[in-house]
C-alpha cells in the first residue's frame, strides 16, 4: 500500500490556515477514550504526518494513552464555515514544543479568537483567547486515514 | 452531577465534540451538534448523521464529550456510557426541537435531522479550570 501524502490534497491542509478549533482523541488499552484540545496543528517533516499541539495542563491522558496504544484521531474544523476534517493514525513520538511551536499556536489561537468574536462578541473572543497555550506537548502523528468530519450527509466520507 | 452550571454549555449553542472508540481500539473524534440533559445523571446526544460513532458505540459503550460555556468558553469534560437509544417519545421530540432552533441558528436546516437520541449515563464531570487563564492575566 502507497504512503498517504496529504499535499494531494491542499484544501486540506489550507484548512490549517483558518480560525479552527482543534480536538484530538484517544484511548487505553481498556477501549476507554480520552479527549484534549490542541492549540496548534502544522504538517511533519514526511508528507503523512502532522505534528499537533496540546498544551501540557490538559495533555496528561492523552500522553498516558498513547503509551499504551498509539491509536491516535486529531479533527480540525474551520469555525468559520464548520469545513471539518478527521486524521486519524499513529503516535510516532512526543517530545516539548519549540518556541517556534508554540508562537504558531498562539497565532492560531489569535485568529481563531477573531473568529469566535463575530458570533460570540468580544467577550466571548476575549475569553476564547484566554485559553492556556503553553508549555505544550507536540505529538507526531503518521496519518493513515483522513475523514471528511463537516457536519451533513458527508459527515465520515473517507478522503485518503 | 448535571449542576446548573452546566445546563448554558448543554443547550446546543457552542458544538461539542464526543470522542468514542473502535473495537480495534482506534479513537474517533467529532463534532456534536446537541447534548441535551435528560436528568441530574443523564444526557443525551443527538444522531443526525455519525455512522462511525453510532458503529464503535454498538461495541464500546464508553466515550467522553466536551461541552462549552456560550458565555465565556468556561470547558467540561463528561465521561459517559450509552444505555439507550430511542426514536420517538417525548425526549426525541424535546430534541427534534431544540436541534430544529440549533440548525436554524446556523442555516443548517436542510442537514440537521434528528435520526435518534443516544443517552448516556453521566459518570464524571471535570470542569477543565486549568485550560483557561483567569480573566485579569490577560
Amino acid at each position: 500500500m502507497s504512503e498517504l501524502d496529504l499535499s494531494s490534497q491542499p484544501e486540506v491542509l489550507a484548512l490549517f490556515d483558518g480560525p479552527v478549533s482543534m480536538v484530538v482523541g484517544s484511548s487505553n488499552e481498556h477501549k476507554r477514550p480520552h479527549f484534549a484540545r490542541a492549540q496548534g496543528i502544522r504538517c511533519g517533516e514526511k508528507t503523512n504526518s502532522v505534528v499537533v499541539f496540546i498544551p501540557e495542563v490538559v495533555a496528561h491522558s492523552i500522553l498516558n494513552d498513547v503509551q499504551e496504544n498509539n491509536n491516535i484521531a486529531v479533527t480540525v474544523g474551520d469555525i468559520s464555515n464548520f469545513e471539518t476534517r478527521q486524521f486519524v493514525g499513529v503516535c510516532t513520538h512526543v517530545e516539548e514544543a519549540s518556541d517556534s511551536d508554540l508562537e504558531l499556536c498562539d497565532t492560531m489561537l489569535a485568529r481563531s479568537g477573531e473568529t469566535v468574536s463575530m458570533f460570540f462578541g468580544e467577550e466571548g473572543g476575549e475569553s476564547w483567547k484566554r485559553m492556556v497555550t503553553r508549555p505544550a506537548k507536540a505529538f507526531h502523528i503518521q496519518v493513515l486515514n483522513v475523514y471528511d468530519q463537516t457536519p451533513g450527509n458527508r459527515a465520515g466520507a473517507k478522503l485518503l | 452531577m448535571i449542576t446548573e452550571d452546566l445546563i448554558p454549555a448543554l443547550q446546543g449553542i457552542v458544538p461539542a465534540w464526543i470522542v468514542t472508540t473502535s473495537d480495534e481500539n482506534i479513537p474517533n473524534c467529532t463534532c456534536v451538534s446537541q447534548v441535551y440533559p435528560v436528568d441530574e445523571t443523564h444526557v443525551a446526544i443527538s444522531n443526525q448523521f455519525f455512522s462511525k460513532t453510532f458503529r464503535n458505540l454498538q461495541n464500546n459503550k464508553h466515550a467522553v464529550v466536551q461541552v462549552i460555556h456560550p458565555a465565556d468558553n468556561r470547558m467540561w469534560v463528561l465521561e459517559i456510557e450509552h444505555v439507550r437509544t430511542e426514536t420517538e417519545g417525548a425526549l426525541f421530540d424535546e430534541m427534534d426541537m431544540q436541534l430544529a432552533a440549533i440548525a436554524s441558528m446556523s442555516n443548517m436546516e436542510d442537514v440537521f435531522k434528528l435520526q435518534s437520541a443516544y443517552v448516556f449515563k453521566v459518570h464524571s464531570v471535570s470542569h477543565l479550570t486549568e485550560a483557561q487563564r483567569p480573566a485579569q492575566s490577560l
